[in-house]
């Protein structure tokens, strides 16, 4: 139902903007771009394109740049090299009006001393909305993730499951055109993640043009995603649908990365019967 | 034991029957240190605030320095104040020495260092996150650093607490540049010495009790705030301080 990159073996996305010659330039695109801590290259990205319509996942495991590249493809952190072009504009750390577009949800929900609907309201406070305005794309928000009864209710009662729904509405609310997502699942029990992670494709699909999901679980990646970037040691080694990755992974990396076993239903074939993918 | 008894007894009816002695230095004891910590805060907060936002060369000097004030012994302070404004010092020419104000300012030294200490613990205690998640939602710089602030808002509020205490309770500055001189300058603790060494018992017990019974209000204040405020999903618990480092 909600599993939209699981249907089809080669998903598209849902707004794709069609291909050809008159394709506008993707929304977001990173070309060259390194980021050093002391000697050590965190991050050395050739090339890297969020389209309009897709969810885009990053896919590594622990140490591997994810949450770096996080963080400079938000604006937040300046790169020490290449460039990063925003709807084919070359966009810089701390753009003011680039990061409007944008919204983050990080890996811990991070919520503000206060209420669930401060928190909501948040980045609409930023932007000096209107206050009817605001309140109204608070309750908007608040519905969307099942959450309006909990509005009034102070941040630090709820349930590491409920944050990261406000920590989801927060971003939502600001009606963001690109939403970066850093593992938003991974500290959720594995109830929770599930109906999350359901919430998560169909509100991200419906609400932002465009969302680049930073993930180390197979899982996330493969239900969530139109197309997987696979990131290692803070190169991209393949990036490609769910589909190409199982059937040709470039490298023992990705190959190990989506081994059957750590994939979910649809991809290794057990809810249909019908044997795993690849290798059976 | 029966000393304490008797003293106990009197200090109870001394209390209740709001004997003017014992009101009077009272309200000049919280009128010299609130305003004083009042001062401290306004001088403390903002630089305890800025160092532990910033970066810079020299920045662990400036802890140092910050922290070698929390050990800064209040006597010391009092003897600086006093060369400072006697009659031959820079300041002599004011005539302030024994008077609210030379212990107003040596409470303020002594004061300033807590706050800045304890409310830089408490900034940086907020996980450097919350600013980036700040910006991630669209705030500018500004907005983001004041949200990154006010998450450490308990911290803060300990550290006015804790300088509050710091000087509430303390002897020997007051001691030696306010004279304790009666309806003028004498306070709580002076007068605690004053009329112990005058066999008065009683009245030092019931001075006494006065200065614990403020500092466990204030204590249990903030203690009841951080008990409510526990932070599970800011990310931002309050700084592992203690509510108020009682000195003497």
């Amino acid at each position: 139902m909600n599993r939209h990159p699981a249907a089809s073996p080669s998903p598209a996305g849902h707004r794709s903007a069609g291909d050809g010659a008159t394709a506008p330039p993707p929304v977001l695109r990173a070309e060259g771009l390194r980021r050093r801590y002391g000697a050590r290259l965190i991050v050395d990205i050739s090339e890297l394109e969020l389209r309009s319509g897709e969810i885009l996942a990053v896919l590594g495991p622990n140490g591997a740049g994810k949450s770096t590249l996080f963080r400079l493809l938000l604006l937040l952190e300046r790169a020490d090299g290449g460039r990063i072009l925003y709807h084919g504009r070359e966009v810089r750390a701390g753009d003011r009006d680039a990061m409007r577009r944008m919204a983050g949800v990080f890996q811990r929900p991070l919520l503000f001393r206060g209420t669930v609907e401060q928190n909501v309201g948040y980045g609409l406070r930023a932007r000096r909305t209107s206050r009817r305005e605001r309140a109204e794309r608070v309750e908007e928000a608040l519905a969307l993730l099942g959450i309006d009864h909990l509005a009034r209710a102070p941040v630090q009662t709820l349930s590491g499951g409920e944050a990261q729904r406000v920590s989801l509405a927060r971003a939502l609310a600001t009606r963001p055109e690109i939403l970066f997502l850093d593992e938003p699942t991974a500290n959720l029990d594995i109830l929770v993640r599930r109906r999350f992670r359901e919430d998560l494709a169909r509100l991200v699909r419906a609400r932002t043009r465009a969302a680049l999901l930073i993930t180390h679980d197979p899982v996330d990646a493969f239900t969530l995603a139109d197309r997987i970037a696979v990131i290692h040691s803070g190169r991209i080694v393949q990036v490609g649908s769910p589909g190409e990755l199982i059937d040709r992974p470039a490298t023992p990396f990705v190959e190990a990365f989506t081994r059957a076993d750590l994939l979910p239903a649809p991809w290794t074939g057990t809810s249909t019967g019908a044997p795993p993918t690849r290798r059976p | 034991m029966d000393l304490f008894f008797d003293a106990a007894v009197q200090a109870a009816r001394l209390l209740l029957s709001r004997d003017p002695y014992v009101a009077e230095i009272l309200v000049l004891s919280l009128r010299i240190s609130g305003i004083a910590v009042l001062l401290g805060m306004m001088a403390g907060m903002p630089v305890g605030i800025a160092v532990a936002l910033a970066r810079f060369p020299g920045r662990d000097a400036v802890v140092a320095m910050i922290h070698t004030g929390f050990a800064l012994p209040p006597v010391v302070v009092g003897l600086f104040v006093y060369m400072l404004l006697s009659r031959q010092g820079p300041l002599g020419g004011l005539e302030l020495v024994f008077t609210p104000t030379a212990m107003l300012l040596a409470q303020v030294i002594i004061a300033a260092p807590y706050v800045a200490g304890i409310s830089l613990a408490a900034v940086q205690a907020v996980p450097p996150d919350v600013r980036l998640q700040a910006r991630a939602l669209g705030a500018g710089p500004a907005r983001a650093l004041w949200t990154h602030v006010r998450e450490a808002w308990l911290g803060l509020g300990a550290a006015v607490v804790a300088g509050f205490g710091s000087i509430f309770s303390e002897v020997g500055a007051v001691m030696m540049v306010g004279g304790n001189i009666q309806g003028e300058t004498r306070v709580l603790t002076t007068a605690i010495v004053l009329e112990a060494r005058r066999g008065h018992f009683a009245i030092a017990l019931a001075l006494g009790m006065i200065v614990l019974a403020i500092a466990f209000t204030v204590n249990l204040l903030l203690t009841r705030l951080q008990q409510g405020e526990r932070a599970r999903t800011s990310g931002a618990p309050g700084p592992p301080v203690p509510a108020a480092a009682w000195v003497e």
